[in-house]
């Protein structure tokens, strides 16, 4: 009885393992810098091609995406300089805009809504031998009163 | 004071006309290509040289409708600043090409382009229309247009007249303007011989329709 709750244990401690590996969390994040592209009637460049460029770093843009549907393409700078963003709305209009950003730096400070992987497996362990504990403890009852 | 009035529009309508850029679809058959041509999917500011290439990733709604009705998408592929594609004209009458600019995210097209082609002289203007979205609509038949002949051009929404302005660009002469007011079809005085786009917007959305006016005969012997 006692090997095989402690078989259970251990492979439910491994599953839970296992399934945290895969697990993907989301924090939310606030400030940022971007840029807004208008056409020159004052509608905005919507849905288009933008992509950023870190600061001494032209060849290849760190970052592709598309402006939003106001025509705004956000981003977190995680160093000081000139960033440049292109915006190409694939019809012939395009637009380079280059953001001067000192002290805008954003230090990521993670802001966990859930419990570390190391105390999900404290807690399920304690869990497990919790259950069976009080599973043995009920058990020992009975058979004690169905002794007497 | 008057010349500088006149140089200060004519600056104006310059800048106007050197932002403004088209997109367009023509298709080129000829006489001898055994009912193959060729559709063009183009953009830019020479009508009817492309000079921009649209991004793929905008290309939407390309198909051909034949003289009898049946439709079939084309598949164009980039070649310079054009989107072209190989396609069967195998029948006399009015074939209608069309395709769409339309970004993934949105549900309606930006622009839409259309061009009408006939084939061995049976025209027939019923066909020139669809009567969805925003169209310009020819009033008579194209396979008929001579040298000074007035092409009645009106706006459709959704098969309904609407007011507006048409954009004029003819292959060989200058751009113009044409109204068209709720009652009363837009005039369009054909001056010289080869391709046309007229384009219109309304609420965001434009249209471009291209047709070509035949060389009267003899015009090219010499």
């Amino acid at each position: 009885m006692r090997r095989c709750v402690v078989h259970m244990a251990l492979v439910w401690t491994c599953a839970a393992a296992a399934a945290h590996g895969h697990g993907i969390t989301a924090d939310r994040v606030d400030g940022g810098a971007g840029v807004r592209a208008v056409y020159d009637d004052g509608t905005p460049v919507t849905f288009s091609e933008a992509r950023l460029f870190a600061p001494g770093k032209e060849d290849k843009p760190v970052l592709t995406g598309t402006t939003d549907r106001d025509g705004c393409f956000m981003f977190r700078p995680d160093t000081n300089g000139v960033w440049r963003v292109t915006i190409d709305d694939g019809m012939g209009h395009a637009v380079t805009k280059d953001l001067q950003l000192d002290g805008q730096v954003i230090a990521h400070k993670p802001e966990r809504d859930r419990m570390p992987k190391r105390y999900g497996i404290v807690t399920g362990l304690a869990l497990i031998f919790g259950v069976f504990g009080w599973f043995a403890f009920l058990r020992l009852k009975l058979s004690g009163r169905a002794g007497k | 004071m008057r010349t500088a009035s006149w140089l200060a529009t004519a600056c104006l309508f310059c800048t106007a006309t050197a932002h403004a850029h088209e997109h367009w679809v023509i298709a080129e058959t000829g006489a001898n290509t055994n009912g193959r041509g060729r559709v063009c999917i183009c953009s830019g500011h020479g009508f009817p040289r492309s000079d921009i290439l649209l991004a793929e990733r905008l290309l939407a709604d390309m198909e051909i409708v034949g003289p009898g009705g049946e439709s079939v998408s084309y598949k164009p592929t980039a070649q310079e600043k054009t989107w072209i594609a190989d396609v069967a004209f195998d029948k006399p009458g009015v074939w209608v090409v069309s395709f769409a600019l339309k970004k993934p995210q949105e549900e309606h097209p930006v622009y839409q382009g259309r061009c009408l082609i006939v084939l061995g002289g049976q025209d027939d203007p019923n066909h020139y229309a669809s009567g969805k979205g925003l169209e310009i609509v020819p009033g008579a038949p194209l396979s008929s247009l001579k040298l000074g002949d007035a092409l009645p051009i009106s706006i459709r929404l959704d098969g309904t007249a609407v007011e507006g302005k048409i954009a004029v660009t003819p292959e060989k002469g200058s751009a113009s303007f044409l109204s068209r007011g709720r009652d009363r079809p837009a005039q369009l005085r054909i001056q010289s011989a080869g391709a046309y786009l007229l384009t219109t917007s309304h609420k965001g959305k434009t249209f471009a329709l291209t047709f070509s006016v035949a060389a009267p005969p003899g015009a090219g012997e010499r």
